[in-house]
């Protein structure tokens, strides 16, 4: 009975471990918005988008099929603070890098890139570059 | 909740207020309890501090595939129709860990310029012969050129010849293969960026290769109508860029050098 009402204490006053990080829920909330993604492995964040392994606990990264769409999303929690201000960077370097590959060849993809999101939640980063951002941080927010 | 980055309060500095603030209604409710005699005290524990979120299984990140393909030894270098070849790979593992060096209008002015496009790796932007030099690659496959053309085909076999000199500065025991730029649909061919000139250019790079000591793979040929343009099977977009089916004649090209 008294170890009941110590925890009954300890959830009331909020101090219970963070929930678990679900990135496979806030992908499923994501995917309906998207085209056909491609899953990336550990090896092909790290090469692509300058994600390093011993920064993540989880991640969750896709890429569109189609070659010719800038569309990304990266869900990625970071081990610890300093690993998610890296990964932030990380991020910012991909959306500089999308920009400059399609502000002269297509107008359309650079203003997708120009209206990219960077969302944070905890030790949780994510980044959304799709036609469908606004909504989907919508999503997300709620 | 997520926050939007940049916006509001800073969601650290919030984190850490509510925190205090449990802390102190935690003593508080202690306090309260004990004076009730509902607790005489809270056992010790030998606990270390609390990760939170750190109930990831062990493995969360899938495992590389270990088997063993031709290609993992070789890098591609190109611009947007590169890009074709890479998505491909990554959904089929055709070309296995092949390294992609390539970004959407690269050209070979940028190879040889800083500035503007650049290939990365591991997130870097860097000069194509670093990039080659980082992966660790031993063959390299170059696809560009497309992009130079409006620019005149001198200017671009310049360029071209200054990309390899870079490479073979600091990869010497890289072996290059000269990719032919592949065709495009009429839809497509302007004054200068025509199947014409793209004819000539291979031309004068199959050339160039024998000169230079590469490798020279016609990727071209067997993309072409009976006009010489890109077939319509073969082009996504009216334009340049391939489909799924052209990207299979790659494959097939490429494995001709799988060595």
């Amino acid at each position: 009975m008294k170890k009941w009402c110590v925890i009954l204490v300890l959830l009331l006053a909020g101090c219970a471990p963070e929930k678990a990080v679900d990135l496979q829920k806030d992908w499923d909330l994501l995917q309906p918005m998207l085209p056909e993604m491609l899953l990336l492995s550990q090896q092909q964040q790290q090469v692509l988008c300058g994600i390093h392994p011993a920064d993540c606990k989880k991640t969750e990264v896709y890429l569109c099929a189609d070659s010719l769409r800038a569309d990304e999303v990266w869900l990625v929690e970071a081990t610890d603070e300093g690993a998610l201000e890296r990964l932030e960077q990380a991020a910012r370097h991909r959306l500089q890098q999308k920009k400059s590959e399609t502000v002269l060849y297509s107008p359309q993809q650079y203003a997708v890139v120009q209206g990219a999101k960077i969302l944070i939640r905890g030790n949780t980063l994510v980044l959304l570059v799709s036609p469908e951002a606004a909504r989907m941080e919508k999503a997300l927010l709620d | 909740m997520y926050v939007r980055k940049g916006e509001g309060c800073s969601p650290r500095r919030l984190q850490l207020l509510l925190c205090g603030m449990s802390v102190m209604l935690t003593f508080l409710c202690m306090a309260v309890m004990v004076v009730l005699g509902l607790v005489e005290s809270v056992p010790e524990t030998p606990t270390g501090p609390v990760v939170l979120g750190s109930s990831a299984p062990p493995g969360s990140f899938p495992t590389e595939g270990e088997k063993d393909n031709p290609f993992d030894d070789a890098a591609f270098l190109g611009d947007s129709v590169t890009l074709a070849l890479r998505n491909h790979n990554l959904k089929t593992g055709a070309l296995g860990n092949a390294a992609f060096l390539c970004a959407g209008s690269y050209s070979l002015r940028h190879a040889v310029q800083p500035g503007g496009v650049s290939v990365t790796w591991r997130g870097q932007a860097l000069a194509p012969e670093q990039a080659l030099q980082f992966s660790g690659a031993r063959r390299v496959f170059i696809l560009l050129g497309m992009n130079d053309l409006a620019l005149g085909l001198e200017e671009a076999l310049e360029n071209y010849a200054a990309l390899i000199s870079n490479i073979r500065k600091l990869c010497p025991e890289m072996e290059i293969y000269i990719q032919s730029v592949t065709p495009i649909h009429p839809d497509f061919e302007g004054q200068r960026l025509n199947n014409a000139n793209l004819d000539e250019m291979n031309l004068r790079l199959k050339s160039f290769a024998a000169k230079k000591g590469c490798q020279y793979l016609d990727i071209a040929t067997a993309m072409k109508d009976k006009n010489g343009a890109l077939q319509e099977q073969y082009c996504s977009d009216r334009q340049c860029h391939l489909t799924t089916a052209a990207v299979e004649v790659w494959l097939e090209k490429l494995k001709e050098v799988q060595g």
